[in-house]
């Protein structure tokens, strides 16, 4: 990768970090706690492909936590990574 | 340790011929107010709320009770508890507003979550960022405070100290008495919740709701047709008072139409009916068609709020046939009340008369409110004499 591509890929990821926080905060505006808990899932999802675990699992207990309380489908898995990692 | 003014209880526990009534100060003083708290609504079994407010599994309401946050919640098996509406982590508020839960509250501070059976299930991060556990944070002991509860015709009655016999005891005379209304009391979500603010101590209106001798004074209305001497009293030492009529007339509409009968109630009520209130805070009425029950909610020392909420039977709180009857019955019930109010806000009024001595009982017309009165200064010649106990016993030995 050279010096160009490096910048196009940081920019990139800026601008996906910048979309994920807007949306973060119209879905705690809007209390909807299906938003909430998909898109910490994907910034724990994020964080896990870059090898964050701490970061990671800070997002897994954001997500776990709405979906524990809407009664999500994906509460038990979120729980398991979590569990997987000690943190629960 | 609280001072107490030396309100004169021995003159209300005697015989209603030779009783005064409560003194002037259990209707004016704060600190004697805060005593009835404790020691009246606090040890005692007190109506907070009706079943009818969290109707569906997962409903939970918040509410206020002398100051205390409660949560009233109905959970996924239909059951009502009540529990203290404080988070156990920082003490905030847990619940802020009615609402449906379909897993956890979730404390809106930091998100600690409790099921509806009040059991801590999350604390997010409490071991730090991501991790959620901590050696010294215990879920099983932290969960919410459970306060001692029970339902009865729909009535949510707790007992904040947690030191009351249990309800089915406290309560055993009168379920006994209405053991035959003991069977599906129907809300009419239309128009039957009624709530009245009162400028008046809480007593003042269990004391008017207990005795008929008002009735041709203040409700001409119902003895047009219900003449004193159609009325009894009810008297039960210790546990409730009021009165009954004879001769109850079923509400009908234009077409001769009136509501369906509860099930196999006895003659007794083809024409009777009865007004009883239970200590401390809860007035009933129960008729063949119809039933109702009164939340007094003491807000301040000299202001009440009248909860009322009006039962039928299934058919007679949903059928369309009786929905003019339901609006009729609801407006007559609210008349009648109203009716009510000059009388305990004059008597809470007239409690600022320094010369007043607490009144003089009729001994044949006011039973059930000698009945009531002595009732509470037991209650509190108990609280007062443990108050003493336990100071005697903290003072150092010479």
């Amino acid at each position: 990768m050279n010096e160009s591509q490096s910048s196009d890929a940081e920019a990139a990821l800026q601008a996906a970090n910048a979309l994920l926080h807007e949306q973060l905060l119209a879905a705690h505006q809007a209390k909807d706690l299906l938003a909430l808990t998909e898109l910490y899932t994907a910034a724990a999802n994020k964080e896990q492909s870059l090898g964050e675990v701490s970061a990671m699992c800070f997002f897994l207990t954001q997500a776990y936590v709405h979906a524990l309380q809407s009664g999500h489908a994906s509460c038990e898995q979120l729980h398991a990574r979590l569990a997987e990692h000690g943190r629960i | 340790m609280a001072e107490y003014p030396l309100t004169d209880l021995r003159s209300v526990l005697t015989d209603v011929k030779d009783a005064k009534g409560l003194a002037n100060e259990h209707y004016t003083s704060q600190v004697i107010f805060d005593e009835e708290k404790r020691s009246i609504l606090f040890d005692s079994w007190a109506g907070v709320g009706f079943g009818k407010d969290v109707p569906n599994p997962g409903d939970v309401k918040p509410i206020w009770f002398l100051g205390m946050p409660l949560l009233l919640v109905r959970d996924h098996d239909g059951e009502i508890a009540v529990f203290q509406n404080t988070c156990r982590h920082r003490g905030m508020i847990l619940i802020q507003e009615a609402s449906n839960i379909s897993k956890v509250m979730r404390c809106p501070y930091h998100s600690w979550c409790y099921g509806l059976d009040g059991e801590l299930k999350a604390t997010p991060h409490v071991g730090g960022p991501g991790h959620n556990k901590h050696e010294a944070i215990r879920n099983e002991d932290l969960g919410l405070y459970k306060v001692p509860s029970a339902i009865w015709h729909d009535v949510i009655f707790v007992n904040i100290s947690a030191n009351a016999p249990a309800f089915e005891v406290h309560a055993e005379k009168l379920i006994q008495r209405w053991s035959e209304f003991q069977q599906p009391l129907c809300h009419d979500d239309k128009h039957g919740s009624i709530t009245l603010d009162v400028k008046t101590n809480w007593k003042l209106a269990v004391e008017n709701y207990c005795e008929s001798y008002h009735l041709p004074w203040i409700h001409p209305g119902l003895t047009s047709y219900s003449r004193l001497q159609d009325h009894y009293h009810i008297e039960q030492p210790g546990d409730f008072s009021g009165q009954g009529t004879l001769v109850y007339q079923q509400l009908k509409d234009e077409a001769g139409l009136s509501f369906p009968d509860f099930d196999n109630l006895g003659d007794q009520w083809d024409s009777g009916a009865e007004y009883i209130a239970m200590y401390p805070n809860v007035l009933f009425g129960v008729h063949r068609d119809h039933a109702y029950a009164i939340i007094l909610e003491p807000k301040s020392l000299d202001h009440t709020l009248e909860h009322i909420s009006l039962y039928y039977t299934e058919s007679g709180a949903s059928d369309a046939r009786y929905e003019g009857l339901r609006k009729k019955n609801a407006s007559l019930w609210n008349e009648i009340f109203k009716e009510d109010i000059f009388v305990v806000e004059g008597m809470q009024a007239g409690r600022h008369g320094a010369l007043f001595d607490g009144g003089k009982f009729s001994p044949a017309m006011d039973g059930p409110t000698h009945t009531f009165h002595h009732w509470v200064a037991d209650k509190l010649s108990t609280h007062r004499s443990q108050n003493q106990a336990n100071q005697g016993s903290e003072l150092p030995s010479s």
